[in-house]
């Protein structure tokens, strides 16, 4: 009896697979043709419901509703010490930024920062391929290739496909992505890690110190990051370098889209 | 033959497809695994496929680099584990 039923259900379950995989590259083949517009369409259906989530997790956090005497006190405690680490990066970051200025001039790298504030919908940690949704699209002006930085100027991703109202955009630091990286002009081949960290071997001999800033060449030398930690074993001849954004990716709220 | 689906069931596709817009994607692995593993779960694919559609960054193209891999992970999960779902957990199914 159970022998028969295996029989009887072999067939039926080869025929699924086909007209799945069939139904699948149809869907997928109609995207590519047609420029990634049904991409497009599921990300728009997609934008209420992110909008929906972002909303309802902004009013439990803000509201407090589930925070309890013991919690709020260690909040207090943690945020002292953030505002005292803030002070420091403020500190450092105008250092940077100065620094940073002088080195365009130098290179005559005319970077046009015009651009427009977007919100993040969904959170880098939701997707397998490191990417994220913004809130706006094509109707903004937004192109493929268009830089995203984060509020302090970091380069966050690039846009890689636009629907009207909504983009998706790649994270530089995406997992197993390689990226051409500068830092005290030594440059070097980082792979990204995800979640906004990326690692890099560089020969024992570079003078890559721990929070120097890290620059992208290719995309105008915009920051990327900070060199986080440097390690070196006395038995290798490279040095892993540690590099982030001085941001937590995964709490932004708003990205800031370079336009043309 | 088409058989109505549980309470248990429709809970973790709800949480999986909830679980594609604003949770981690390895709490969709999971969910998806658990839906595999006890149940034929088609939905497994649809969730698979509008992961593909929502966070791809590429257009598909017959490379390695290009694989829609969403959909590919479903397919290995609702085909793959099918042997083992009918003899060791569940027994035959139709649905």
């Amino acid at each position: 009896m159970m022998k028969n039923l295996y029989r009887q259900n072999e067939p039926q379950l080869f025929v699924a697979f086909v007209a799945i995989l069939v139904v699948a590259g149809a869907i997928f083949g109609v995207d590519t043709l047609s420029g990634g517009l049904v991409r497009g369409y599921a990300r728009e259906g997609g934008s209420a419901l992110w909008a929906l989530a972002n909303s309802a997790t902004a009013f439990v956090t803000e509201s407090g509703a589930l925070s309890g005497k013991r919690a709020l006190e260690e909040e207090n405690k943690a945020l002292e010490g953030e505002l005292g680490r803030r002070d420091e990066y403020l500190a450092r970051f105008e250092a940077l930024e100065d620094e940073n200025a002088a080195l365009r001039e130098m290179a005559n790298l005319a970077a046009n920062e015009s651009g427009i504030t977007a919100s993040l919908l969904s959170s880098l940690w939701s997707s397998p391929y490191g990417t994220f949704t913004i809130g706006i699209g094509a109707d903004a002006g937004v192109h493929e290739g268009d830089v995203v930085l984060t509020p302090g100027g970091f380069v966050l991703g690039v846009v890689t496909n636009v629907a009207a109202r909504t983009s998706l955009v790649e994270a530089l630091f995406a997992g197993g992505k390689e990226i051409e990286l500068t830092t005290s002009d030594i440059a070097f081949t980082a792979e990204g890690q995800g979640g906004g960290n990326a690692r890099a071997r560089v020969p024992r001999d570079a003078a890559v110190e721990a929070r120097a800033v890290v620059l992208v060449p290719g995309l105008a030398s915009r920051p990327a990051g900070i060199v986080g930690a440097v390690e070196s074993a006395s038995s290798s001849a490279f040095t892993s370098v540690y590099i982030h954004l001085p941001v937590n990716v995964n709490v932004l709220r708003y990205v800031y889209v370079v336009t043309p | 033959m088409w058989s109505r689906p549980n309470t248990a069931r429709v809970l973790l596709a709800l949480a999986a497809l909830v679980s594609v817009f604003v949770g981690p994607w390895w709490a969709t692995l999971i969910l998806a695994l658990a839906l595999c593993l006890r149940y034929r779960a088609w939905e497994v694919i649809g969730l698979g496929l509008l992961m593909d559609l929502l966070y791809m960054p590429f257009p598909f193209v017959l490379s390695v680099e290009t694989l829609p891999w969403g959909t590919i992970v479903a397919l290995i999960l609702v085909f793959g584990l099918e042997p083992f779902r009918r003899r060791l957990l569940t027994g035959p199914s139709t649905f």
